[in-house]
């Protein structure tokens, strides 16, 4: 027995979904690069093909990937359950809130050139805007997918 | 005209902050959105009334690259009567899901459901761009598929799984149509769409999917088969939104599609065949749904069959203005099926919330068991009773003059055979109702139903819709003037400055 396998299957008595000690050390060795995958698509949308949604998609994926070895309960760790409901709405507060604060400093909705940021260069400014609200994106995909999958397993 | 993106982002905002808040403040969250959306959809009608209609380009980008917000009369009736049934049926909704330990937790979904569903609705009423107002109408139809199925029953889920994959289908035959139109013109607003299209096949099939599409999601006669059980097994609030508002978001949207893109292809020709048959299917709808509701014996079931029979009567605009291109009795037609909309809105809002009424006091919705009901629930008989009247258009309600205003214009345009339909979908109606209120008449045999206490709210709030019913039959004239001359006239004739 491997010491992966003691630290998957015996803590607390937590109960893993699969018992192979192969597809245990593949998960946990390939989460983290889907992760940096999901990151690096996600701060690449702005400006070259990427972008928040299929940034969310690959975190998510990273997620799921352990909740699928693991176990709902381990991998509760990486990503809690009662957490994606409010991540996913935090992420929608901010896409609408970037909105907001430009219409309230006088632009239309979204209008990025009006965010109240004195300090960045119009160009850069409109760049960094998509970026954020990118962010927001990213949230509500990851952990809506996440919800989902906790969702069908409870039912 | 900010505020045109403050009736959309409102509910979309308290539904999302009604996900982080904690429960006990969900429910004022929820009511301080309704009122605000209320306001701000009362403004964009006085706007309307004073000025006529407006337009926004989103984020400054003009039609062709951006997406527009366009308001016309039409959008702000649709508006007001959604806000109006929106904040009643949410003060109905704080009682309802308050009342057993059961109903809390579906409460804590409701919410955010229903704010996101009343977001999606105005969006779809202001959008201005095809494929924005497919988006929009997912978003209300997939919040609308949550709410059938918060109860958790079986009966709800498979009412609910139905729901989903009739709507879901009617979504992507509409989807596929305005793909073929955009690989056809490189267009997607309304109104840069309707001066670039010319009758050609790929553009016949775009608007032959389309309609279609919209057909099964506003249920009209052979794709009615999802709405009586959705409807039914829904809770109360839930089927008096459904019911009230959720259908009429994609008749608004075939409304549009019909008189504001496709006019020059459904003025003449050729289009008068489908004008017809659409009519067609909407007096077998009103015979067929009413027929089937005077035969159910369960209350929430007679009600659900009712709006297929009454949904029925919002299609004959289609044949009534298909014959020519803008004839006299065109302002007849639109204020007769804009009234229609209104009055059968309010007054079946009332009649679910009623229903919900009863169905907690007594246990059971069942006819049979309401011996006796008049005495002792007054108020809840009495707006049975005063929104019945209006769904049979008895004067001096809405009903009356929505379905007066469209017998004339259906006798004006010459289509004599659709005004026998008309009457006969009034009497059903009325033998339906009747059928209703007679068995609350009926005194109970010795051992009466022990009945449930209903809360105060719940008992008035079914009242205050059914008298606005009747209310608003003394005010059409405000109405048919906000409708001014035809709503697609207005936009493809300068689009309220177009880009």
């Amino acid at each position: 027995m491997t010491p992966t396998r003691v630290d998957a299957c015996h803590i607390e008595g937590m109960k893993s979904q699969t018992d192979s000690p192969i597809i245990h050390v593949c998960a946990r060795g390939l989460a983290p690069v889907i992760l940096i995958i999901g990151l690096y698509v996600f701060f690449h949308g702005h400006y070259s093909p990427g972008g928040g949604f299929q940034g969310g998609v690959l975190l998510a994926a990273s997620f799921l990937l352990l909740r699928m070895t693991l176990g709902t309960q381990i991998s509760q760790l990486v990503m809690p359950s009662r957490l994606t409901i409010t991540l996913s709405a935090i992420g929608a507060l901010i896409f609408a809130g970037t909105g907001l604060v430009a219409i309230f400093a006088g632009g239309n909705f979204l209008d990025y050139g009006f965010l109240p940021v004195p300090w960045f260069d119009p160009a850069y400014l409109r760049n960094y805007a998509i970026l954020f609200i990118e962010l927001g994106v990213t949230l509500t995909v990851m952990a809506t997918l996440v919800s989902i999958y906790d969702d069908l397993l409870e039912a | 005209m900010n505020q045109m993106i403050w009736v959309v982002l409102l509910p979309f905002l308290g539904s999302v902050v009604c996900l982080l808040v904690h429960r006990k403040l969900v429910f004022a969250l929820a009511m301080a959105a309704s009122l605000g959306t209320l306001a701000v959809a009362a403004g964009l009608v006085a706007h309307v009334w004073e000025h006529a209609g407006a337009r926004v380009e989103l984020g400054g980008w003009a039609a062709p690259l951006g997406i527009a917000l366009q308001l016309d009369g039409l959008a702000a009736l649709f508006l007001l009567l959604t806000a109006v049934v929106g904040v009643l049926v949410g003060i109905y909704a704080g009682s309802f899901f308050a009342q057993t330990s059961e109903l809390r937790p579906m409460g804590i979904h409701f919410w955010p459901l229903w704010l996101l569903l009343w977001g999606g609705l105005n969006g779809v009423y202001l959008c201005s761009d095809a494929f924005n107002a497919y988006v929009l109408l997912e978003i209300s139809t997939l919040a609308a598929v949550g709410l059938t199925v918060l109860s958790g029953s079986t009966a709800s889920l498979v009412a609910g799984l139905r729901y989903l994959l009739a709507a879901m289908f009617g979504s992507l035959m509409y989807l596929l149509g305005v793909a073929l139109l955009y690989a056809g013109t490189g267009q997607l607003d309304f109104v840069l769409l309707s001066r670039s299209l010319t009758p050609q096949v790929h553009v016949v099939t775009a608007f032959g999917l389309m309609v279609f599409g919209l057909l099964l999601k506003s249920a009209l006669l052979p794709f009615h088969f999802w709405l009586p059980p959705a409807h039914a097994s829904a809770p109360a609030p839930v089927s008096a939104i459904l019911s009230a508002l959720v259908v009429k978001a994609s008749f608004f949207l075939l409304l549009k599609i019909w008189f504001v893109v496709f006019d020059s292809l459904s003025g003449e020709g050729p289009g008068k065949m489908p004008g017809q048959l659409l009519g067609f299917l909407g007096s077998l709808a009103v015979v067929w749904g009413s027929f089937q509701a005077v035969r159910q014996w369960r209350l929430k079931s007679l009600i659900a069959y009712s709006t297929v029979g009454q949904l029925g009567y919002l299609f004959f605009i289609f044949p009534v203005l298909s014959f020519s291109h803008s004839p006299p009795h065109e302002a007849l037609a639109w204020g007769g099926t804009v009234f229609h909309l209104f009055s059968h809105g309010l007054a079946k809002a009332s009649l679910f919330l009623a229903a919900g009424c009863l169905l907690r006091a007594m246990g059971t919705d069942d006819l049979h068991a309401m011996r006796d009901i008049a005495g002792r629930m007054p108020v809840i008989t009495f707006s049975l009773g005063v929104a019945g009247v209006s769904l049979m258009g008895l004067p001096p309600s809405a009903g009356f003059v929505a379905k007066w205003m469209l017998l004339r214009a259906v006798l004006a345009s010459g289509q004599w055979w659709w005004a026998p339909v008309i009457v006969l979908g009034g009497l059903l109606t009325a033998a339906y109702v009747f059928k209703i209120l007679a068995y609350t008449f009926v005194p109970s045999q010795g051992d009466a139903v022990r009945l449930q206490p209903v809360s105060l709210a719940m008992t008035f709030v079914p009242l205050a819709l059914a008298m606005l019913c009747v209310l608003i039959g003394f005010r059409a004239d405000e109405v048919i003037l906000l409708l001014p001359a035809v709503p697609g006239c207005e936009m493809s004739a300068g689009g309220g400055g177009g880009p």
